[in-house]
């Protein structure tokens, strides 16, 4: 595949990547270091796009694998954490810090307070839009399992924006 | 391996840790990590383990101002390009702690933007990091060590100048 | 339908029908807070990289213009009779060799001492430009 290719389909990925990639790492400079890394790794693997079914998918896995690698590296070294509904850390997205309502970051907060899982379906679906089986297969889960983790975070997210003041409950 | 040997090695282990350059996560490795498997950047990184190869060659044919500035060194690690050299510069510095050295030489001239700074405990400088953007690009310079700034500035002159004109211009060819 | 979509069993189609929906000026005030979640979810799906991410990208994808003149350097030192002969056997000492983020470029002292010249020489330059700038 040509340089020509990847600037037609792959590069343009890289919004949807960087999204992934924030709502897992939540640091600006991080995610778009995964972004390139992910991006530099499909291109070198350029000879096998065509075995893929779905050049999309494939790189939405290969961002969160990338990702969760970095998490688990970052666990051993114990960086504090950085919740990106702080609107005073420096690595929030500016386009979020000009969004100061009490909702949005309440929904931020119990957002990034769901289980991991529960937090990337609703990424890939509320904000990216995939379908079931997309999401089924890019998170490795089953059609069901897709399904109880969008439920479980709509319940949690319905009932923190029910309640104020309100902690998320996790609980399905 | 004689025990003397093992007592240097030792030594030197002690010296290197005590001197705290090389821990894994100072500024100047990360900003290499980052940029080690990148193809746009030229990298040169001489451990203290090489340092310790290269004190025991033959020194015949090396000028002794050459041969004492380079047993005194510990590392070098250079991180160089040619792509987007000023952005490259300006991350550099803000990604570096720039209040841990005490600045040494800054040359601006144009475009050039060429620093040069120093740790130093006790009158001895053990690290001498240069920044610069020029016509080379960017580069980014870091050696450790005992470093004797006088010898160091001076061997420009004593070295063999004819030959490294050649190189710059064997370069400039492409 | 609302139901539906919190029971999670509503499609795409249904869930771009709601937000359609949530986007317009006619909702009922209980169900203002929902409105404030599906806007949030559309905001969050503006949310872009910085700018310059995709030049970074493509920079290095392209493959390398120039070779490395320091390996071009060091060969040419060699050549000048800088070279140094290596005539112990390598030590292998017992030290942890201290945590060094990079791998050591050269195998071969050799080189190794050849860039260090190099480097030596190259930072010895520059420095005399600043401080006899008229040389």
């Amino acid at each position: 595949m040509s340089l020509e290719t990847f600037q037609q389909r792959v590069l343009p990925m890289k919004d949807k990547l960087y999204r992934l990639a924030f709502r897992l790492l939540q640091n600006v400079q991080e995610a778009e270091d995964a972004v390139q890394e992910t991006m530099i790794r499909i291109w070198a693997k350029r000879e096998e796009w065509g075995q893929w079914q779905s050049l999309e998918a494939y790189c939405m896995i290969s961002i969160k694998n990338g990702c969760l690698d970095r998490l688990r590296k970052q666990k051993l070294r114990s960086v504090p954490e950085n919740k990106a509904w702080d609107i005073s850390s420096p690595d929030k997205d500016p386009q979020e810090k000009m969004m100061a309502k009490e909702m949005t970051i309440q929904i931020m907060k119990c957002m990034d307070e769901l289980p991991q899982q529960q937090q990337l379906v609703i990424q890939l679906r509320e904000i990216e839009g995939l379908s079931y089986n997309e999401i089924a297969e890019v998170l490795d889960m089953s059609l069901d399992q897709v399904k109880v983790n969008l439920f479980r975070a709509r319940s949690a997210i319905k009932r923190s924006i029910i309640q104020t003041p309100s902690a998320c409950d996790r609980k399905a | 391996m004689s025990a003397f040997i093992r007592k240097l090695s030792v030594l030197a282990a002690l010296l290197v840790v005590s001197a705290g350059v090389f821990a894994q996560d100072d500024a100047i490795g990360k900003f290499f990590g980052k940029y080690v498997d990148d193809s746009r950047f030229t990298i040169v990184s001489v451990s203290p383990k090489m340092f310790r190869l290269l004190s025991k060659v033959n020194w015949d044919t090396i000028p002794s101002d050459l041969r004492q500035t380079v047993t005194g060194l510990h590392s070098l690690r250079i991180l160089s390009t040619e792509t987007t050299p000023q952005q490259f510069y300006k991350e550099a510095l803000s990604r570096i702690d720039m209040k841990e050295y005490e600045e040494l030489i800054t040359i601006r001239d144009k475009q050039d933007n060429v620093r040069f700074v120093i740790k130093e405990t006790g009158g001895i400088v053990h690290e001498l990091l240069m920044i610069a953007v020029d016509d080379d690009g960017f580069t980014l310079m870091s050696f450790t060590g005992d470093i004797d700034l006088d010898k160091l500035s001076r061997l420009s002159s004593s070295l063999n100048i004819k030959g490294m004109e050649g190189l710059k211009n064997a370069k400039r060819k492409k | 339908m609302l139901e539906k979509y919190w029971q999670a069993e509503t499609t795409e189609e249904e869930e771009r029908q709601l937000a359609e929906y949530f986007r317009g000026t006619e909702v009922p005030p209980e169900w203002e807070s929902y409105r404030e979640l599906f806007s949030f979810f559309e905001q969050e799906a503006q949310v872009k990289p910085g700018p310059d991410l995709e030049r970074r990208i493509m920079e290095s994808i392209r493959p390398r213009r120039h070779t490395a003149w320091w390996a071009a350097a060091a060969a040419i030192i060699l050549l000048l009779g800088v070279e140094p002969l290596f005539r112990m056997a390598p030590e292998k000492t017992r030290v942890e060799q201290t945590a060094f983020v990079v791998k050591d470029t050269y195998d071969d002292p050799q080189q190794a001492l050849a860039a260090v010249e190099k480097a030596l020489f190259i930072m010895s330059k520059k420095m005399n430009k600043g401080l006899h700038p008229i040389k």
